[in-house]
C-alpha cells in the first residue's frame, strides 16, 4: 500500500466538496424562502376571528358583571355604628354652624350660627352673604326620624324618608373629617372606620398625691422601669409611693405592686422580689404586640401604656428629640420600637403585666400572665 | 441588495459545510436558511473588516454548533458529537458518493470534531489560516497545529479503511 500524496488528498477533498453541493432545486427553494415576500392576505376570515370575538364578548360580560357586583356590595349600611355620633361644622365658608347629632332613631340638625341675629334688613343680608363661598347650604335645621346611613368607600350618604325627607352625602377626607356635597366640612370626635380601638380615659399618665389610710402602705422604688420622661415612680424624685390593699378587682391601666415570680429571680438575682408593673391584659383576653403596639383581642390599645416607649417618647418623637450622637445603635433602637410578641391568652385569675418602659424592666413578656393573688397592692399615687 | 448576491455566491459552500457536519439534508437546509436569515437581518452590521465569506461562515459555524449543542448536549460537552453513530444516516443516504468520496468522508468523521472543523474549513472550503482562525475564533497557531495533526490522523484513518493509491485509479 502506498501512502497518499498531498495532491491526491487535495483532489479527494475537492471531490468531496462537490458531492455535498446543494442541488439547484434545493438552492432555489431556499432563495424563495429567504427573499420572496409572502403575499399579504387581506381576506377576512370569520373562522379565524371567531374565537377572539367570542372571548372578547365573554370578557366584557364578566367585567360588567363584576363591576355591578362590586358596585352593589360596596354600599353598606352603617346606620347603627353612627349612633351617638356628633358632627360639628369646621369650615367657615358658609353662613351656618351646623351640629348634627345622631341619637337612636332621630337625627337632629342644629344651626348655631350667630351671624344672622345681627342682621337687620334684607339688603344687608345679601351683602353679608356675598362674603361666603357657599351661599346656600343644603341642610335644614330640625329633627328627623328614621334616618339611614350608607357607606360606599369613603362616601357616606344620609337618607331621611318621609315628607321632609332628603339625602345628603358626605365624603371622608381625613380620619375624623367629612366634607358634605355642598362643601361644608365637618369633624367628628370618634374615628369613623376604626371602632376596634380600646381607650382608657381614667388612668392618669403622671402619678398624683394620694391620701393615705389604714389600707395603704408606702413603697420605696428606685428603678426607671416605669419612667415616662419624668423619673416617674422613682422615690428619689417624687417620694414614696402609696399602694392600697383595698381593691376588689384590678382594672386595666392600674399600676400594681406584686411578688416577682421566682423563675425570673432565679435567672437574675438582682431583680427585686417585689416589683411594679401595669395591668394591660385582663382575664380571658388575648394580648399581642405587633410593631411595638399592644393589641387586646385584636383591638388596638390606644393608651399611653399600649406602645413601646423610651422616657415616654414613641419612635418618631424619640428620634426627633434625641441627638443622633446619643443613639448608640439605631437599628436596635428601631427594633425595640417595633417589637413583636406572639398572642398570649390571659387565663382566668391572671393578668398581663407590662412595665411602662419596656426595655428597662421585667413583666409578663418574660414570665407570662401573673396570678392575681400575687398582687399585693394597687398604686394610687405618691405620698405627700 | 448585496445579500442576494451573497446568497448566490456562497449558499452552495455554506450548505455543503453544514451538511458535512450534521449529516442530514433537511437539517442542513434548515440551518443554511437560518444562517442566511441572520445574514440578511444583520447585513447592516457587517463592517467589511473581513471577507464576506468569512463573516458568513462564522455565522454558519455558530448556528451549526448551537444546533448540535442543543441536540446532543452531553455528547457536545465531552467533545464527542462527531461519534454519534446511532440512528444516524449512512453516508449513502445523505448524498450519492463514489467509493473514494465515501472513504474520505467516513475517515473524516472518525476524527474528533475540532479536527473535522479545521479540515472542512482549510482543505475542503479552502479558507486561509487567518480566515479559519476568525471563523473558529481560535488563534492562528492553533489552526496550523490542529490542521497538521488532523491531516496525520486523517491519513491514518484512510489507511485503516484499506485505502491505497491503487483504488484511486
Amino acid at each position: 500500500m502506498k501512502r497518499l500524496s498531498d495532491e491526491d488528498m487535495e483532489q479527494g477533498f475537492e471531490n468531496l466538496k462537490n458531492a455535498f453541493q446543494p442541488t439547484p432545486v434545493q438552492k432555489e427553494k431556499a432563495r424563495r424562502l429567504l427573499f420572496q415576500q409572502q403575499p399579504f392576505k387581506r381576506k377576512f376570515h370569520m373562522k379565524s376571528l371567531l374565537p377572539s370575538i367570542v372571548s372578547l364578548i365573554v370578557l366584557f360580560s364578566v367585567g360588567i358583571g363584576l363591576y355591578i357586583n362590586i358596585g352593589e356590595s360596596g354600599t353598606t349600611n352603617v346606620t347603627t355604628s353612627w349612633d351617638g355620633m356628633l358632627l360639628e361644622q369646621t369650615s367657615q365658608t358658609s353662613p351656618t354652624r351646623y351640629v348634627l347629632s345622631f341619637n337612636g332613631t332621630s337625627l337632629t340638625i342644629e344651626d348655631n350660627f350667630l351671624g344672622s341675629s345681627f342682621m337687620s334688613g334684607k339688603v344687608d343680608k345679601e351683602a353679608y352673604l356675598r362674603s361666603y363661598k357657599i351661599k346656600e347650604p343644603l341642610l335644614t335645621p330640625g329633627t328627623y326620624e328614621n334616618y339611614t346611613i350608607e357607606q360606599n368607600g369613603d362616601t357616606f350618604t344620609i337618607k331621611v324618608n318621609g315628607t321632609q325627607g332628603f339625602t345628603y352625602s358626605l365624603e371622608k377626607f381625613g380620619p375624623r373629617r367629612l366634607r358634605g356635597e355642598d362643601g361644608v366640612e365637618f369633624s367628628t370626635r370618634t374615628y369613623l372606620d376604626n371602632p376596634e380601638v380600646i381607650t382608657d380615659d381614667i388612668t392618669p399618665e403622671r402619678l398624683e398625691i394620694a391620701p393615705q389610710n389604714e389600707h395603704t402602705f408606702l413603697i420605696e422604688w428606685g428603678s426607671d422601669s416605669m419612667d415616662r420622661g419624668n423619673h416617674d415612680f422613682e422615690s428619689h424624685e417624687h417620694g414614696h409611693l402609696v399602694a392600697s390593699t383595698d381593691f376588689n378587682e384590678v382594672k386595666r391601666g392600674q399600676a400594681v405592686y406584686y411578688h416577682m415570680p421566682s423563675s425570673v429571680i432565679a435567672k437574675n438575682p438582682a431583680v427585686p422580689e417585689m416589683y411594679i408593673g401595669r395591668v394591660v391584659g385582663l382575664p380571658g383576653e388575648t394580648v399581642e404586640i405587633k410593631g411595638g403596639q399592644v393589641f387586646i383581642d385584636g383591638k388596638m390599645l390606644d393608651t399611653f401604656y399600649g406602645k413601646a416607649t423610651t422616657r415616654g417618647f414613641g419612635e418618631e418623637e424619640y428620634f426627633e428629640v434625641t441627638p443622633s450622637s446619643a443613639i448608640a445603635d439605631e437599628q436596635a433602637t428601631r427594633a425595640y420600637f417595633n417589637m413583636d410578641m406572639p398572642a398570649e391568652n390571659v387565663e382566668v385569675n391572671t393578668v398581663f403585666i407590662l412595665v411602662d418602659q419596656w426595655w428597662r424592666g421585667y413583666d409578663s413578656r418574660e414570665y407570662g400572665p401573673l396570678p392575681i393573688g400575687e398582687i399585693e397592692g394597687v398604686i394610687t399615687g405618691t405620698a405627700e | 441588495m448585496s445579500s442576494q448576491v451573497w446568497f448566490s455566491d456562497y449558499y452552495d459552500s455554506v450548505f455543503s459545510y453544514i451538511l458535512m457536519l450534521v449529516k442530514d439534508p433537511h437539517t442542513a437546509e434548515d440551518l443554511s436558511q437560518e444562517t442566511f436569515m441572520k445574514v440578511i437581518r444583520n447585513e447592516h452590521t457587517f463592517k467589511g473588516d473581513s471577507h464576506v465569506k468569512t463573516w458568513i461562515f462564522r455565522i454558519a459555524y455558530t448556528t451549526t454548533i448551537s444546533y448540535l449543542r442543543k441536540k446532543h448536549p452531553v455528547l457536545y460537552y465531552f467533545d464527542l458529537h462527531g461519534y454519534t453513530p446511532k440512528n444516524e444516516r449512512s453516508s449513502e443516504e445523505i448524498v450519492l458518493l463514489n467509493s473514494q468520496q465515501q472513504q474520505f468522508y467516513e475517515a473524516l468523521h472518525q476524527l474528533k470534531p475540532s479536527y473535522q472543523q479545521v479540515i472542512l474549513l482549510r482543505k475542503i472550503q479552502g479558507f486561509s489560516t487567518k480566515e479559519a482562525s476568525a471563523i473558529l475564533n481560535w488563534s492562528d497557531g492553533k489552526v496550523k497545529m490542529s490542521l497538521s495533526r488532523a491531516l496525520v490522523a486523517f491519513k491514518k484513518e484512510l489507511e485503516k479503511g484499506g485505502f491505497s493509491n491503487e483504488t484511486l485509479i
